[in-house]
Parts: structure tokens; sequence; C-alpha cells
């Protein structure tokens, strides 16, 4: 049976062992077995090849202990801090050979030519290859590009085109909107000019950057009044229904100054047109 | 450091990704790293320790501390690695195909070769009878040298329940010595290597 004065002398014991003070006697077997258990952790095991790889190449720079310590020592906080994220930039590649190494013979070898044509794709492009080398990835390289070329003969087709597109993205409407008259802001904001349609209004105004959304509603409000006055009920409403969002649309549009602008143009009023501006949720209640 | 190296020096070039200093860093440890996950039954220290270690050289560009403190943050990431161990085989350790392993760890005179592999066989096997906890904390002061503190730190837990773990695992321990039909320790004990 064992007491607490036991335990206590064990426990002293034990401590003693471990600061490499004498123990009394019968506290031999605890000695042994301390021993016998530090005996036993006398080597390191066999290190894996990721970790054998880190221990051989580290993770930088392979510098001597004693230049490594001579500038370690007198290094800024600053430098350390650069040390430090250096080294914590490259704590991600033991991480991937790591990941690597432990991967299928397939999954290697995958990954290794993807790497070596990285590499080389890499090296050909900054034209630090071998002589030969290099000129054999140069002439690739332009080969590849000049596929895309067309040729010297099929340059006018292809150009005849471009010239076109600004006269069929271009609104017809804008062109003698910009010719015939310039107007200010002020003038601009008091409506449609004589001979101007709304929507040719509206996109002066979002060529300029004045058309608002309440500087458009506005007006159109005042062209509905003056036609209901006037009683001209008959479907041109549905125009300016119609006109309205298209107005909205040109105002957030980029402004068409050259080809390159105007290939932009059609790209998002067609991403309009597919996505319009509607939420798809009516108020419709189904009951009639 | 065992080394003789200044710890600052090791640990500055360490943390710039000097592979002499990862080795350095490795000698030092990797022993006790090793032995610990042996003598709790792990199925490949040697793997686990090189996933420690792994770990341990990635990591370290963020560690601050003296040389105890790096010991500790050693061990907890070893300590982690071996739980996981545990959660992924399910099972208690084993001590069942590890002696062979020690045979390669010893040299010189087969006579005494014979001897301390038994000792590890001894040793193997009393820890194996402790349980998971109290073999920790025992391993844990003898072979990483830790303080009571420390190894609470290692193993998350309170210093009082450190303390009281290590306080059963001494009295099971003496128990099985007093018991044992070797009566290890004693001047006709099996370890050789082990008389002054």
């Amino acid at each position: 049976m064992t007491t607490a004065a036991d335990d206590s002398a064990v426990e002293d014991a034990f401590e003693a062992l471990l600061a490499g003070r004498p123990v009394p006697e019968r506290a031999a077997g605890l000695a042994a077995f301390t021993e016998a258990v530090r005996g036993t952790a006398t080597a390191p095991g066999r290190p894996s090849a990721a970790l054998a790889e880190l221990l051989a190449t580290g993770l930088l720079d392979q510098s001597s202990p004693s230049t490594r310590t001579a500038r370690s020592a007198g290094a800024s906080p600053s430098r350390r801090s650069r040390v430090r994220k250096r080294s914590r930039y490259a704590m991600f590649f033991p991480a991937l050979l790591a990941k690597i190494l432990s991967a299928g013979a397939v999954a290697q070898a995958a990954t290794g030519a993807g790497i070596v044509l990285v590499a080389v794709t890499g090296a050909g492009v900054a034209g630090v290859l071998p002589g030969p080398v290099q000129d054999t990835f140069t002439s690739i390289v332009s080969d590849e590009t000049t596929v895309e070329e067309p040729p010297a003969d099929e340059t006018p087709v292809e150009e005849a085109p471009v010239e076109e597109a600004p006269v069929e993205e271009a609104p017809v409407a804008e062109t003698p909107a910009d010719d015939a008259t310039e107007l200010t802001q002020d003038e601009w904001l008091e409506g449609p000019a004589e001979g101007q349609s709304f929507g040719e209004w509206v996109s002066y105004g979002a060529n300029h950057g004045w058309a608002t959304g309440q500087a458009v509603s506005s007006a159109a409000h005042e062209r509905n009044d003056d036609r209901k006055g006037r009683g001209d009920d008959d479907g041109t409403e549905a125009e300016d229904a119609a006109d309205a969002p298209e107005a909205e649309e040109t105002a957030d549009a980029p402004e068409v100054e050259d080809d390159e602008d105007a290939s932009e143009v059609e790209e998002s009023s067609e991403d309009d047109r597919d996505r319009g501006n509607g939420n798809g949720r009516g108020n419709g209640n189904g009951r009639d | 450091m065992r080394t003789g190296l200044p710890f600052d020096d090791v640990l500055t070039a360490a943390q710039a990704g000097a592979a002499w200093a990862f080795e350095v860093l490795y000698r030092d440890l990797a022993p006790a790293v090793t032995g610990y996950l042996r003598l709790h039954g792990a199925a490949e220290p040697d793997d686990l320790a090189s996933e420690t270690f792994l770990g341990v050289f990635t990591g370290l560009a963020g560690f601050s501390g003296d040389e105890g403190a790096l010991r500790a943050w050693v061990f907890t990431i070893a300590h982690r690695r071996l739980v996981d161990d545990w959660r992924r085989r399910s099972r208690r350790p084993q001590v069942a195909g590890e002696v062979d392993d020690l045979t390669g760890l010893v040299g010189g005179d087969v006579e005494d070769d014979v001897l301390v592999r038994f000792g590890a066989a001894d040793v193997h096997r009393m820890c194996a009878g402790l349980p998971d906890d109290q073999r920790a904390v025992l391993l844990l002061r003898i072979l990483a040298d830790l303080t009571v503190d420390q190894v609470a730190q290692v193993m998350g837990r309170s210093t009082a329940s450190v303390k009281a773990l290590q306080r059963r695992g001494l009295r099971t321990l003496r128990d099985r010595l007093e018991n044992s039909p070797e009566k290890v320790g004693a001047p006709a004990h099996p370890f050789p290597a082990l008389r002054r």
C-alpha cells in the first residue's frame, strides 16, 4: 500500500533525476527506467523525402554559420522583418514540395512536366535560354504569332468592315444632333429643340454628361402632357415608353468616340439587352 | 544547445531558412521527438517526426522565444501529430513491431545490443501499460526536458492537472517496477548499459 509520503518521495526523486541530482537507493528502479527511456531516444528517425530535401537545401540561402551569425547579430529590426517576410513567402515552396512528393507517381510526373514547361516558357520569354535553344524558342513563338497575322493580300479585305463598324454601331440620330447645333447645358435642359426627336435629345445629353434621370423624366412628362393636350394619343406613347429605358441605358453607356470604344459599346449594349433592367418580380396578384 | 552553437544565432538562421540551422535543430531535437512518438506506440514514428519537423521549419518564422520555448513548441506539434495519429488509427498504441525498429539505433558490441534491445522492450512494455495522458506527462518530462508548466502548455491542460497525472503515473510505474520479475534497477537487472 502506498501512502502520500511515498508519492511525495517518488516525486522528489523524479525531480532530482530530471535535474541530474543523486537519488536515494530506493528510487534506483525509477532511475533505471528514466535512463532506459532516454536510451531509446538517442538517434533521430529517418527523415522523409520532403524533410530530407528541406534539411539539404534549406528554404533560402546556404550561408555558413559564421557569416549568417555575423549578419544577424547586427541586423536592424527592419531587416529582421524583411527576412521574416521573405522566409514566409519561401515557406510556400517546401510545403508545395511536400505535397508533390506525397502525391502519386503519375501526379508527380504531370506536375513536374508542367513546372518544366512553365519554367522553360518563362525563360524563353525572358530570353535567358542558351543560344540555340533560345533561337528555337523564338522561331516557334514567332511562328505561332504569325499564324494570327493576316496575309498581306487579305489586309484590305479585313479592314473594310472595320471602317463600316462605326456606321453600324453609332446611332444614326446622334450624328445630326451633334452636327446640327451646339447646345449649352441650360439649353439642353429646356427639352428637345425644334426638329430634334426625344431620343436624339437624350443621346445628346448623355454624350455631354447632362442626362440625369430626373431631367429625362421631367422632359418625358412634359412631352406627354403636350401630346395629351393635342389629343395625340395614337400609339406614340408606346414609342415614348420604349424610348425611356433606352435613354437611361444610353446615359450609362460609355461615349462613342472612336473605333475601340465602339466595340465596347456594342458589348455593353448586348449585355444590357440580354439582361434587361427588370427584377422579374411582378406586382400582379393573378386575379381578374 | 548540445551542439555548442549559440541558440539565438541558430534560431535566427533557421528563421531565415538556412539549411545548416535546420540541420542543427533537427539533430538536437529529433531524437527526443522520435523517441517520444515511438514510446507512445505511433505506427510510423519516423513519418510523424518528419511531419513534425516540416511543420516546425515552415512555421519557424513566426516563432519567438528561448530554447525551452522552442522545445515546448516542437513537442506541442509532435503531440498534436500523435493525437491525430491516434484518432486515425482509433485504437490504443501497440508495442508489437516496435522492438525490431530499435535494433538499428544501437551499434557496437553484439551482446550489449541484445541486452539494450531487451531493455528497450521493457521500456516499451511499461510505457504501453500507462494511460495515454500519464505516459505523455512522464515522457515529456523525461525526453523533452520540459517543466510541468510547459507540459501543461503542450497538452493543453492545467498545471494542477499535469501534476496529478504525473503523480499517478509515477505511482503506477513504481508499482510495476516493484512487482516486475526482472526487478529493474537491481544489481542483476537486464539494463547493463545503464549500470554506473
